[in-house]
């Protein structure tokens, strides 16, 4: 590995000997990253409950494999135009290379955006060495045969399974080449192939069992909410109702099942702003999920769980769907659900326009700021791939005593290192350190919370704080709007 | 991919990838005992491995309410009922409560984003 500096903050000093467990990075990955590989999933039940089967297209053969997949990447070269253009623009000029968290955590060059597309890149120029029998047959079948013996099908499904999708190469490219959109294509060509690693194929299971990625039955979250709606009338004084399953009603809020889980203030904050706001709302049960899995994987599960949404709307009869704290699902809300709603002459929004609307015309009334200083993450999804932007400012501002923009913000932010379906144990290591420089850039704002209207960063930022020893605590951003509300300590919300 | 197995009285117990009970309802205290092998610690000594009256009180809780809703209760509820604080928990189960004690209560692995 070359030991390369990064300019960081106007210092040279690289941002992995700031943290005082750069002696475990060295252990870790002086080597690169290319031995932690996402797991397979291996089991067909799981596999069939969630349809794999049906798309897959080519037999776990070795040497199948490989010819499906260069058909499969012929076949993207011919019928997607921003595809070939990916493939094609790139002069190799390396300005993407310091932007990415995952090269800035790991040093290894396959794990850049330009080293990831390569992988595909090389497959790809190889491939337009084929004549298709127009020079002689001979010559095209020693190139297939050097071709196929030059792919290592193992080393791509490694490295594209340390990519976050987060598009931050995407913003600084000078030809804007889009490696989540590289990703998210040869992620599809492995659903085909029946591989998808373990954590989101028994993810996505839940969802065709539930309508959710925890597995939450109704019952479940029922007694969740009584639990959660207790509180803030221990809290409060305040008698609200967790609606679910109401038959008809003008408002279907749909949440983040973490909330019925690890991240019960944000759950809180939703209630209470839509009680306080008088809307006549309700959640549908058979839709508590706000995330979309398929967006990590295939076009065929994005469809679906987006679909999910859109019935349960229809269902209750909604004129508006309000979009709970989630940052992935929300590209695939605004960008699929929101157009499928509108055929219906339903709006879709998100809590944070909702509640930033509220407050900029004065519809929720504040006991008191939170005496707090924070700084907002962007969400990857959320500033650069969903134009969400200044509404989570807007209201940490009107809900905090002080709140302080950090250097990496909107749509240049870091990504949290375990987005695009990375919420994986065994890639733990590189999750750490690829949401070490996010974490850092927040932590020089001198801020004591980091907040994000986001399931993967509440589930991925407390590991990567505690692991640095970083004295910064996370929340999320309705926490703040219900603590603001009633004069509550946010630590105990 | 190897499957792991362990024995409990005669029994083949069938773990996950993860070291998870397969099948949720091969849960016994005896399983218990051996998930909190990997999982438990003394939070006086820090020695691993060890089960207190603690230990049992969050993963009977956990397992009582698994039994009945089929997920882990969420975090704050499983602190308020036990009145153990979240501190404590970790130190108890240093994995902590979805991924360390859910599992000596013999719930599949937590999926979403957790």
């Amino acid at each position: 590995m070359v030991n390369v500096k990064v300019k960081y903050r106007g210092e040279v000093k690289d941002i992995l000997e700031a943290s005082p467990r750069y002696s475990e990075w060295v252990k870790e990955f002086s080597n690169g990253s290319g031995h932690l590989k996402a797991r397979v999933e291996a089991d067909e039940g799981t596999l069939s409950a969630i349809e794999v089967n049906k798309l897959t297209k080519v037999k776990p053969n070795p040497s199948d494999r490989k010819l499906y997949f260069i058909n499969r990447i012929g076949e993207l070269a011919r019928s997607s135009r921003a595809f070939r253009n990916y493939m094609e623009s790139c002069t190799h000029c390396g300005f993407c290379i310091d932007k990415c968290q995952m090269w800035l955590a790991t040093r290894d060059p396959n794990n850049s955006p330009v080293g990831r597309a390569d992988l595909i890149r090389n497959i790809y120029r190889r491939m337009r060495k084929l004549t298709f029998g127009l020079v002689d047959k001979v010559s095209d079948e020693k190139e297939l045969k050097q071709l196929l013996d030059s792919i290592d099908l193992d080393k791509i499904w490694t490295y594209y399974y340390q990519c976050t999708e987060c598009r931050r190469c995407a913003y600084f490219c000078p030809f804007g080449i889009d490696q989540a959109e590289i990703t998210r294509s040869i992620r599809q060509i492995f659903v085909e192939m029946g591989m998808m690693p373990p954590f989101i194929a028994k993810t996505m299971e839940c969802v065709y069992k539930t309508g959710n990625n925890m597995c939450i039955t109704k019952d479940a979250a029922l007694n969740v909410i009584d639990f959660t709606v207790s509180e803030i009338s221990e809290q409060t004084g305040k008698k609200m109702e967790g609606v679910v399953d109401k038959d008809t009603a003008d408002v279907l809020y749909i949440p983040s099942s973490t909330d019925f889980f690890t991240n019960i203030g944000t759950l809180k904050g939703a209630i209470a702003i839509m009680t306080e706001l008088g809307l006549n709302w309700t959640m549908d049960s058979q839709a508590l999920e706000v995330g979309n899995f398929g967006l990590f994987e295939d076009e065929y599960h994005l469809r679906r769980f987006g679909d999910n949404i859109v019935n349960a709307a229809l269902r209750r009869r909604a004129k508006m769907v309000i979009f709970g704290e989630c940052g992935h699902g929300w590209r695939a809300f605004k960008n699929y659900v929101v157009p499928r709603l509108a055929e219906h002459g339903i709006d879709g929004i998100s809590i944070t326009q909702l509640t930033a609307w509220a407050l900029r015309k004065g519809k929720l009334k504040l006991s008191n700021k939170v005496d707090a200083v924070v700084t907002y993450h962007d969400p990857c999804n959320l500033a650069r791939a969903g134009d969400l932007i200044e509404e989570p400012r807007e209201i940490l501002k009107s809900t905090v005593k002080e709140f302080r923009e950090r250097e990496h913000n909107r749509e240049r932010t870091l990504c949290c290192g375990a987005g695009g379906g990375l919420l994986l144990d065994e890639l733990m290591p590189l999750r750490v350190w690829a949401g070490w420089p996010s974490v850092y850039d927040a932590y020089r704002t001198g801020a004591q919370y980091m907040v994000a209207p986001c399931s993967i960063d509440k589930a991925q930022f407390p590991l990567v704080i505690e692991y640095h020893k970083v004295p910064l605590k996370f929340r999320g951003v309705s926490d703040f709007v219900y603590a603001a509300l009633y004069g509550i300590d946010i630590d105990s919300v | 991919m190897s499957l792991k197995y362990m024995e409990v009285g005669g029994r083949k117990i069938e773990l996950d990838e993860d070291g998870f009970l397969k099948d949720p309802s091969t849960w016994n205290e005896e399983v218990a005992k051996i998930l909190c092998k990997e999982e438990c610690r003394d939070p006086d000594t820090g020695q691993m491995g060890v089960m207190k009256d603690e230990h049992w009180k969050v993963v009977k809780y956990l397992r009582q309410y698994w039994e009945r809703f089929g997920m882990c209760p969420p975090i704050r509820m499983l602190v308020k009922e036990t009145g153990i604080p979240l501190q404590r928990i970790y130190q108890l189960f240093p994995n902590g409560p979805a991924k360390g004690a859910c599992r000596v209560a013999g719930a599949p692995k937590p999926t979403g984003c957790v």
